[in-house]
């Protein structure tokens, strides 16, 4: 559709013309502000407006640093991120004892975390995590940069 | 000169440069929810007198749900 509509612009007249091509999807997907009607009434919420700050370590930090990060955010687990934000894994500490501290994160870390989008649902994300016994979910842009992350605490058993 | 295809960062960057956003999805969905400053011309609806309110020499963005 946009491309039509910018074409049709340019035979209008117009001189400058751009197609934001991945379009509404892609925005609200990478968590950036929007409007919105006011028919539109509550809704449970979006993943970005639960996500929070997470520890980050790049792929050539050591173990021990990640740790260290990990440690002063009080958490068990370090993102491993690229110069650019993009996620490429996760390194766990908590009770694990094989993990080498003297070894770069990218030796140690799991590939591919489970991610999901700014726009997502929120009701229905914290019901597939408590589904899965899952406390804690990335947010990414739709090129995989992190945002934060929608934490669970898990219930009463 | 044919429009040229651009990214999320493209488009910010134009936005905060002046660029005019239009979104060309029908005026349910960009009543429903829209980017910010963007105004409303369905593609259908998108001749001369729908465009009088903007400057042919001012880049304009068009945008609508995805590229598929």
């Amino acid at each position: 559709m946009s491309p039509r509509a910018a074409l049709r612009l340019e035979r209008l007249g117009f001189r400058h013309v751009y197609d934001y091509t991945a379009g509404k999807a892609d925005w609200l997907a990478a968590g950036l502000p929007s409007e919105r009607g006011e028919a539109r009434g509550s809704d449970g919420g979006r993943a970005i407006d639960a996500a929070q700050h997470v520890p980050t370590c790049q792929l050539d930090d050591l173990v021990a640093d990640a740790r260290a990060k990990a440690q002063k955010l009080d958490a068990d687990h370090c993102v491993v991120v690229d110069g650019t934000g993009v996620v490429h894994g996760r390194v766990r500490f908590g009770d694990r004892v094989d993990v080498d501290d003297q070894v770069v994160v990218e030796e140690a870390m799991e590939l591919g975390p489970t991610t999901v989008r700014a726009d997502e649902p929120l009701d229905a994300l914290r019901e597939r995590m408590a589904a899965r016994d899952v406390t804690s979910v990335l947010v990414t842009t739709p090129d995989g940069c992190l945002l934060g992350a929608v934490t669970r605490r898990p219930g009463p058993s | 000169m044919s429009p040229s295809a651009i990214g999320r960062r493209g488009t910010a960057y134009l936005l905060e440069w002046g660029a005019a956003l239009v979104e060309v999805l029908p005026r349910a969905e960009f009543d429903e929810e829209h980017l910010p400053g963007a105004r409303s011309i369905p593609l259908r609806s998108l001749d001369v007198g729908a465009v009088e309110g903007l400057d042919r020499a001012t880049p304009v963005i068009v945008y609508c749900w995805d590229s598929l």
